[in-house]
């Protein structure tokens, strides 16, 4: 996944939120948001891969500006660090939830974090020229919306 | 958003497409929804295998402009 992922963070962010609202196949709230996290899993592996591809210190050391190019690397780390902290948080919630439907629900909201720093790396990772488009605003306050 | 952008976005999903069934697939009941959840609890997202320190001089070689 982590090959494909660049092209993918608009369509699989949608899908986080797209799964969170689904009632589809009577999903239970627990198994939509168990799936709603393992994407957002699977987008953060694929960051990361990236990430350590643009801010090699080789890499940074041979472009045009590398302190500004390393200021950026470090950014995209506290917002990986941070993107991992909230999916971590999430899920383990989403565990301690577990056996009580309304509770799971309960829990839903913290799935906004975690959109809202998937959205972040992928303009993050767009100003190292990874092709990576944008993550449209409309779709993160859909998906903070769901989540809430 | 040009015709290439289109084409790579489409292509891209399309692409996905095996993994998302088998995400969808993975939690397909409450016990394989708890399953996957303790999974990604064991494995969390990778740490990145970057230079902190060495990026952090870097970043201080100048002031930002």
């Amino acid at each position: 996944m982590s090959t494909r992922v660049h092209w993918s963070f608009p369509w699989l962010t949608a899908l986080v939120a797209i799964v969170l609202l689904s009632q589809a196949c009577g999903a239970s709230a627990l198994q939509r948001s168990a799936q709603a996290a393992q994407v957002s899993h699977a987008l953060l592996n694929g960051a990361a891969t990236s990430i350590d591809t643009v801010c090699d210190v080789a890499t940074v050391e041979a472009s045009a500006d590398p302190a500004t190019r390393a200021r950026r690397c470090l950014q995209a780390a506290e917002s990986y660090d941070l993107a991992v902290a909230s999916l971590n948080t999430w899920v383990t919630a989403l565990l301690v939830a577990a056996e009580d439907d309304d509770a799971v629900e309960g829990v839903r909201e913290l799935a906004g974090p975690v959109v809202r720093q998937l959205a972040a790396l992928a303009d993050l990772l767009q100003t190292f020229g990874v092709d990576v488009p944008s993550v449209p605003s409309w779709l993160i306050a859909f998906a903070e919306g769901v989540a809430t | 958003m040009n015709a290439r952008t289109i084409t790579q976005l489409v292509a891209g999903f399309v692409l996905e497409v095996p993994d998302i069934i088998d995400t969808i697939r993975g939690a397909d009941s409450r016990e394989a929804a708890i399953e996957l959840l303790k999974k990604m609890q064991q494995s969390p997202p990778r740490d990145l295998n970057i230079d902190r320190e060495a990026l952090q001089k870097l970043a201080d070689e100048e002031p930002e402009a």
